[in-house]
């Protein structure tokens, strides 16, 4: 194939993971009733966020108040392409997982709950589904990254077209939030680890508990591959950022690490008009005309800079360019400006 | 041709260090190459039905471009910016288009005006009209129309030998020296005895004249439906072969670079030609006008025999299936591709009524493809996520 996509749902085996003691915590507190609670005991158990890209549970319940909320959405899909998170978080405890979903549907009095999964992870999240069946819906997709970009999952579940599903009153809870959650709250225990998912060319994926504020390194180690000069790319190649593995510390928003050979740098060259970033953009942006009226400040291109606001960084556009072009770069630039620039004007107001 | 640098989106200095970090592995040159290795189906076919001289057309056509191109690499600094692929598919777009009456001198040259024009334009991009396209109307312009072509038919290519399988009479031995004495009918085009016809249907649609006109063209005058689908008539070297043309189309479409938007323009043009024009039939008083509602003039039981001898005998799949495949050619935003392949397609069925001695969809194209940012400005692509 030349053109179109490609990033279906990952399809690798998933490992057996080993189990993992998370550190106790000294003064655990009560079960949390309400929301001003559930924040102070997500605060307790040191449970952040878990994605780059993925609200966190503390920040949401923070914003929300005392807001009605319409619909909880579970997400058991991964944003990142090679990711499996949804499985492995299966795999590792359901009874946890339900725990904290039982917790957040309780506490937020939703209408509705669903909890989205891919279809290809049905076998390690059949446990799962089965007790989950008679508190929410069930909705199994066939996703295609970045279907599970909280935005994207939002429009498909309860057709929003916000960019964030909170101002329309719809709660975003990933898997691993669940599953930290209910363990700290079965067994009282702070989020001192988290699942990463490893990647190596000629090696297959390996899953293991990293502990938080550990070298990145020690977690190659543990996996035991010796990361030596490669590239190592954290949360995905796509999105993700470049990192040092022997300074950089494990965080509890690292889902993935890639090792790669680092590539040969191509050229970018003038755009060819092919369409294939305006095709493949899952927020219907024109990356194109955004490179234009950002990078070569060309006003003929009638770009309209707000439109940048809505780019959700998924990298699609980079990542088909023919031409090589930096496009999600500029676009992350040009929502720079554009933000700055509403705060500018925001204050200017306020003055 | 017009080279505006701040309508082009160019390449900004500095490598790119922030994500992602994976790319596609199709740069521009692989894009070329696969038109180029789809353009080879229909060249072939063309080659299959008007023999040596096409081979020998298309040969020169791309040997002189390809040369053209290696001197300006060589002695120019701008010319090392020139890519080969595409100054290739360039070459092979305009023998693709040439007539094949094209003497074969004129196709050296042609070819070496695409590398030429190329080399003035700039690289992929900073052209706002593809350069094969523009030389190829040119040569059309200079060989002139395609009214009485001749086809070479060898005795043992697919459409088999004509002069001893056609029942019909119309075909006529060639006067030309080059060819007498071989295995070698004449015919009219189809798209010009259509385009006559209808223009004296018109007139009078009712009258027994017109019967007699229609019954004449559909019976005797128009290559048969199979021989029109095998390509067996006068035209263009890459247009003839409708069977290669769809070849080549899923192979492109396959490989996810023929744009689904593409087949609109098929589409379109079908119904702004062949529907949409009645409007004319009765609004209008002038006779051309008026023959632009074909389809209305026509009893039922041909108004399927006219669609497909527009479909065959056109250059509309290959404009659908090639040109639009080709980068650049349309509008970024879906609904200005939209605008502009309704554009496209009533232009395309207005140069075809005209008869001009041009490809009528590619000279619509060609015409609209400068507009193409201009399209995307009006019609903006807006996101769906709210602020």
């Amino acid at each position: 194939m030349i053109g179109g996509i490609y990033f279906g749902p990952p399809g690798w085996h998933l490992p057996d993971i080993p189990p993992v003691t998370m550190d106790p915590r000294r003064d655990p507190p009560p079960h949390p009733a309400d929301r001003t609670q559930l924040c102070d005991y997500l605060a307790a158990a040191d449970l952040g966020q878990t994605h780059p890209q993925f609200p966190s549970l503390a920040n949401q319940t923070a914003s929300v108040s005392g807001r009605k909320i319409k619909k909880i959405m579970i997400s058991a899909l991964s944003i990142i392409p090679e990711s499996r998170i949804g499985a492995i978080c299966a795999k590792i405890n359901p009874a946890e997982i339900l725990a904290g979903m039982d917790l957040i549907t309780g506490i937020f009095s939703s209408p509705t709950t669903v909890l989205a999964y891919e279809r290809i992870d049905q076998r390690e999240l059949r446990p799962l589904l089965k007790l989950a069946r008679s508190r929410c819906r069930l909705l199994p997709l066939v996703s295609r990254y970045p279907a599970a970009h909280p935005a994207i999952l939002a429009r498909i579940v309860a057709g929003c077209r916000s960019a964030d599903p909170l101002e329309e009153g719809i709660l975003t809870v990933d898997l691993l939030t669940c599953l930290l959650l209910g363990r700290s709250l079965l067994h009282g225990t702070l989020c001192s680890h988290r699942p990463v998912q490893i990647f190596m060319a000629g090696v297959s994926p390996r899953v293991v508990w990293a502990k938080i504020g550990s070298s990145v390194r020690d977690v190659f180690l543990q996996a035991g591959i010796d990361p030596g000069a490669m590239q190592c790319i954290a949360n995905g190649l796509l999105t993700g950022r470049e990192i040092d593995p022997a300074t950089a510390k494990v965080d509890s928003a690292l889902e993935t690490l890639a090792l790669h050979l680092r590539p040969e740098p191509e050229t970018p060259v003038d755009c060819i008009r092919c369409g294939w970033c305006v095709q493949t953009c899952p927020v219907a942006i024109n990356p194109a005309a955004l490179y234009a009226a950002q990078c070569l400040h060309d006003g003929v291109a009638q770009a309209n800079p707000r439109d940048a606001m809505a780019c959700i960084d998924c990298g699609l556009c980079t990542y088909i360019c023919p031409s090589r072009l930096p496009l999600a770069a500029c676009i992350e630039d040009m929502r720079n400006r554009v933000e700055f620039n509403l705060v500018s004007v925001a204050g200017d107001s306020s003055v | 041709m017009t080279t505006s640098d701040a309508a082009v989106v160019v390449a900004s200095p500095g490598a790119r260090h922030r994500a992602p970090f994976l790319l596609w592995p199709v740069a521009r040159r692989e894009f070329y190459q696969a038109i180029m290795i789809a353009l080879i189906l229909p060249l072939a076919w063309g080659v299959s039905i008007f023999g040596v001289h096409a081979l020998l057309i298309i040969v020169m056509a791309v040997a002189a471009a390809a040369a053209a191109q290696g001197a300006l690499r060589r002695f120019t600094s701008r010319g090392k910016l020139m890519t080969f692929n595409h100054t290739i598919t360039s070459a092979m777009l305009l023998s693709a288009l040439a007539p094949e009456t094209c003497p074969i001198w004129l196709a050296g040259i042609a070819g070496i005006a695409v590398a030429l024009l190329i080399w003035l334009a700039g690289l992929p991009g900073r052209q706002r009209v593809h350069v094969g396209l523009l030389v190829a109307i040119f040569l059309s312009l200079a060989v002139g129309r395609i009214s009485q072509g001749p086809i070479l038919v060898q005795d043992a290519l697919v459409v088999g030998n004509l002069r001893l399988t056609t029942p019909l009479q119309h075909y006529r031995w060639p006067r030309r020296a080059a060819v007498r004495g071989r295995d070698a009918v004449t015919v009219p085009a189809p798209d010009h005895v259509l385009a006559k016809t209808l223009r004296i249907v018109s007139d009078r649609p009712q009258g027994t004249k017109a019967r007699s006109m229609l019954d004449i063209a559909f019976g005797t005058l128009l290559p048969p439906p199979a021989e029109l689908f095998l390509g067996a008539m006068p035209g263009r070297i890459g247009v003839v072969g409708v069977l290669g043309i769809i070849l080549a189309g899923l192979i492109l479409a396959y490989r996810n670079i023929l744009n689904p938007a593409a087949w609109g323009m098929f589409i379109l043009f079908v119904l702004v030609g062949l529907i949409f024009a009645p409007l004319s039939a009765h609004s209008m008083h002038h006779q051309f006008w008026q023959s632009l509602g074909g389809i209305w003039y026509l009893p039922p039981e041909r108004a399927i025999d006219l669609l497909f001898v527009e479909i065959c005998s056109g250059d509309f799949l290959f404009a659908s299936v090639f040109l639009l495949a080709l980068p650049g050619t349309l509008p970024l935003s879906p609904r200005s591709r939209w605008v502009f392949l309704l554009a496209a397609g009533f232009l395309a069925a207005l140069f075809s009524r005209i008869a001009l001695p041009l490809p009528p969809a590619s000279t619509a194209i060609l015409m609209l493809q400068p507009l193409a940012p201009w399209f995307d400005s009006i019609l903006p692509r807006r996101s769906w996520i709210k602020f």
